[in-house]
């Protein structure tokens, strides 16, 4: 199996240390992993801001960039969520967006898939507040939105997080609120934006979460940098970050 | 500037009542979702619903040819109104011609939408609107700020000073039961005197041409019981194809609309009352374009149940006038730069496409990929000004050239760690947000240094 | 007005739509242990009050000790076992019932989902004093209770009457600060009084 790691430009570029965590994650368990060094960006923040005719270009470039491989997979929900629902719309239906639809991969989603359910041996002695990133829950489907009367499908992060010893989640009042980032909304509607990163961090905080947690850096981005800028005691990590920490910690 | 985000920070300067409004509203959002937890089959119901309206709209034409038969059959009058001005001389000259001066209105965003209170009253008739929030808004001379909630945004001491200037009521009285009571008297005198009642219609038969009307307040039924003449205005897209379709819509709205499992009242006319008339407007004023739109077309099946604002992050904490719209929240930003694209612009942008709009809606409307179809059509077509058109142009190229962007990419995070504090506080991010800790190589960098074994 | 008709309709064919099929509603009705238990918890949360009586030979009886016609000067009933009450004269348009106490109608189906009573009125008298009295009650046989709505329209045909109703609790609105306020503009109370044994 040929594994690619897509990284997106954001992680590549503001937080390469998820890739890293990514990368050793995917090693651990005895996968080859190969990061195609011609890939850039999927094209989300463009296509979100109305750039679509530049969001096309990207998207066949990342077409032809990962044509070759059996699995892609990224941390990013969010990026996976552009490639697997809305290239479609981009660049038309084909049997070439079809495999890439079908191979490509949340990080989180794939470990799962791939260890079957066996817990982690990892130690994360902390309370967690598990930040559901928007597209993971309403693109991607993984875990439980709260708008659906409906068996709540599986959340590959939260059952990785969950099997880590030591590990608490802090209980949220609005467990499935966006965070306010929304890429170029972040900037835009800066005052919204800025109240609804407050609003998450001030209920993570009263369900006494030490560590927010998501498997999105972007989200991640915007809260750790109201948080930092109010000097909360809350760091910001991406599952896959924990993960490492908990199994340097076994 | 005329957009929905300045408004927007202007309504965030008071952080108190931000709060206040987004705690209000998430509370009809978890009502809800209790009332449709309440219902196993409420996915399937979603599914119906939308899969009838987009039948109904796929055949319009055949189902208002029966409607308006059927509706004639029992006795009602029907008109068509191509736009605005069309039903507003229709709705006058009806009126007129009956030489009506007061009419009592019940809540329809139809006739907002059509701006009919001010081409009425321009013409000398009284217009009441009779339904508490709505009269509320009307007072204070403004729009509603919510499709089923009117007043959502006015806090019950500023009620009370109104109803102290306009009805005399006491001062300082803010009970909202005293306050509703005070209302309750005001409009009794006015429900009496009215010569004809105006009212929206939720959903109308086309195999029988009846309408039906929802309500909790009662006031749609006194509107039409008292004076003879009721006029309902109705979108062309109200339509449902049978009776027992009604009550899988009926089953879906008021427990989306507030969380009731169904509203006090549910009105069905077949025809004017005995010794009454009842004429039904039929308005497009922009349905028809919207319907031979294949991106934005299903944005016609709503009901209008308001749940997508309630659920919505942004108009939680903006709003309903930061939209400077008739409807504000996601649909109504997905249908107004349908009307006015220039003057909506913004509208499709107040949105984090975090998709809880899609998931509530009843009808399930892609809401947030409409927004996101806006968007690209509004770029294109020059909305948004140069600067965003270069920026992009501008990423994309650098996007395309791996190494160009991971000099740039290097360039820009040697930069930001040297960005004094007075800067990064003046730009749109640093403003209330640090900027992350910028790491010295990029994960790609690192990887090259893995490959060569360094 | 003709010429618009004309264009709406050319319009609306013009968007050229492909048809779409219309779906076969079938939504099972719940098995309900206890549905007369059920409908008075929904009627109950529509804010109104549900009594009983054992068989119709009673309604009479029990309607005249309810509070709403007990004290009641001004009554327009609609059912044959309570007598209308017009201490200053029969009304004859309905704007003559703007004191009036209580109105009494007879309804069915009653639905155990929502509280909601089917009523059709008798003529347009009947009509506004539902939404005008002070009180409402509303008579339903035991018999006629449904578990959802989908089963009372199969039962209604509500084109058969120019005007009908469900009506679900008294009139309210919680338009100032979401407060709750029973009493908007119509009754400020409903009762419905089902009647009949249990089948
Ligand atoms: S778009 Fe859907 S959720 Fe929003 S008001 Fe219309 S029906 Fe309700």
């Amino acid at each position: 199996m040929r594994i690619a790691l897509f990284v997106p430009c954001y992680v590549d570029q503001l937080r390469p240390r998820v890739g890293m965590a990514a990368l050793r994650l995917l090693e651990g368990l005895g996968l080859e992993v190969e990061f195609p060094e011609a890939q850039t960006c999927c094209g989300q923040p463009l296509l979100n801001s109305g750039g679509r005719r530049e969001a096309c270009r990207l998207a066949h470039r990342f077409l032809d960039v990962f044509a070759n491989y059996d699995r892609i997979v990224c941390p990013s929900a969010s990026c996976v969520a552009t490639v697997t629902r809305r290239y479609r719309e981009l660049v038309g239906e084909s049997p070439r967006l079809a495999a890439i639809e079908e191979r490509t991969r949340e990080l989180c989603a794939f470990l799962v898939e791939q260890q079957g359910g066996q817990p982690l041996a990892g130690r994360f002695p902390h309370r967690v507040g598990l930040h559901a990133s928007c597209h993971a829950l309403r693109e991607l489907r993984q875990g439980a939105a709260s708008e659906l009367v409906q068996p709540p499908p599986a959340d590959p992060a939260r059952q990785l997080l969950a099997s880590l010893e030591g590990i608490s989640f802090a209980e949220l009042r609005r467990g499935d609120e966006c965070c306010g980032f929304g890429g170029a909304f972040a900037l835009e509607e800066e005052a919204v934006s800025r109240r609804m990163g407050l609003d998450r961090l001030a209920d993570h905080r009263a369900g006494g979460a030490e560590v927010l947690a998501s498997t999105d850096v972007s989200c991640l981005l915007h809260l750790e940098g109201l948080a930092r800028r109010r000097s909360l005691p809350l760091r910001a990590m991406h599952v896959a970050e924990i993960l490492v920490e908990a199994l340097d910690s076994a | 500037m005329n957009d929905h985000a300045s408004r927007a920070a202007a309504f965030n300067a008071d952080a108190e009542r931000t709060g206040w409004h987004d705690r209000a509203l998430w509370h009809v959002r978890e009502r809800r979702d209790r009332a449709a937890a309440q219902l196993p089959e409420w996915e399937a119901l979603r599914d119906a619903a939308g899969e009838i309206k987009a039948h109904t709209l796929s055949q319009l034409d055949l189902y208002l040819e029966r409607f308006e038969q059927n509706a004639l059959q029992a006795g009602a009058s029907v008109h068509w109104a191509r736009d605005a001005d069309e039903l507003c001389s229709l709705v006058h000259a009806l009126l007129e011609s009956r030489g009506v001066s007061k009419v009592v209105k019940s809540k329809s965003m139809l006739t907002e939408e059509c701006g009919l209170n001010p081409h009425l009253e321009a013409r000398g008739i009284e217009v009441v609107d009779t339904d508490l929030g709505e009269r509320i808004v009307q007072l204070r001379g403004e729009p509603p700020s919510h499709i089923v909630l009117p007043a959502i945004h006015i806090k019950k001491e500023e009620v009370g000073e109104l109803f102290h200037r306009e009805m005399g009521s006491p001062e300082g009285l803010d009970d909202p039961t005293r306050l509703t009571e005070v209302a309750r008297g005001d409009l009794r005198q006015r429900f009496l005197a009215a010569e004809a009642g105006i009212t929206g219609v939720n959903f109308g038969v086309a195999e029988t041409g009846g309408i039906v009307v929802c309500s909790n307040e009662g006031n749609v039924d006194l509107g039409t019981a008292l004076p003879p003449l009721h006029i309902a205005c109705m979108g062309i897209e109200k339509l449902v194809p049978r009776e027992r379709d009604l009550p899988v819509f009926l089953r879906l709205l008021a427990r989306s609309a507030t969380g009731q499992a169904i509203t006090s009242y549910t009105s069905h006319f077949h025809g004017p009352r005995p010794g009454g008339e009842l004429h039904i407007v039929l308005v497009d004023n922009g349905r028809s374009q919207l319907l031979s739109s294949e991106a934005f077309e299903s944005a016609l099946r709503c009901i209008r149940c308001g749940a997508c604002l309630n659920t919505c992050p942004v108009y939680r904490r903006s709003g309903g006038h930061s939209y400077a719209s008739v409807i504000p929240g996601p649909i109504g930003s997905v249908l107004e730069p349908a009307r006015d694209a220039e003057a909506h612009a913004s509208l499709p942008f107040a949105c984090t496409l975090c998709g809880s709009c899609g998931d509530v809606c009843p009808v399930k409307i892609p809401l947030s990929q409409q927004l996101l179809a806006w968007r690209g059509r509004l770029v294109e077509r020059g909305h948004l000004g140069a600067t965003r058109r270069f920026a992009q142009r501008f990423a994309a190229a650098v996007l395309a050239r791996p190494r160009l962007y991971a000099a740039l990419g290097a360039l820009g995070r040697a930069l930001g760690r040297r960005t004094p504090a007075f800067l990064l506080r003046a730009n749109a991010w640093g403003r209330s947000r640090e900027l992350p800790e910028l790491p010295h190589r990029s994960f790609r960098a690192e990887w090259a240094r893995r490959r060569d074994g360094s | 007005m003709a010429r618009s008709r004309e264009s709406v309709l050319a319009a609306v064919r013009r968007s050229g739509a492909v048809e779409r099929p219309l779906p076969e509603i079938r939504f099972a009705p719940p098995l309900l242990a206890d549905p007369v238990g059920r409908f008075g918890e929904t009627l109950s949360e529509a804010g109104g009050e549900l009594r009983q009586v054992a068989s119709a030979e009673g309604v009479g009886g029990a309607l005249a000790g309810l509070p709403a016609l007990a004290e009641a000067r001004r009554v327009v009933s609609g059912v044959a076992a309570f007598a209308s009450r017009h201490p200053d004269g029969a009304p004859v348009v309905p704007h003559d019932l703007l004191n009036l106490d209580t109105a009494v109608a007879a309804g069915a189906p009653a639905v155990a989902e929502n509280g909601a009573v089917w009523v059709v009125p008798g003529d347009i008298l009947g009509r506004a004093a539902l939404f005008l009295a002070e009180h409402l009650v509303l008579v339903v046989p035991r018999t006629s209770l449904v578990s959802t709505l989908h089963e009372a329209y199969a039962v209604i045909s509500a084109h058969k009457a120019r005007f009908g109703c469900f009506i679900a609790g008294p009139s309210k609105t919680a338009d100032i600060e979401q407060a709750l306020v029973i009493g908007a503009h119509g009754p400020r109370t409903l009762t419905v009084l089902l009647y009949g044994e249990e089948p």
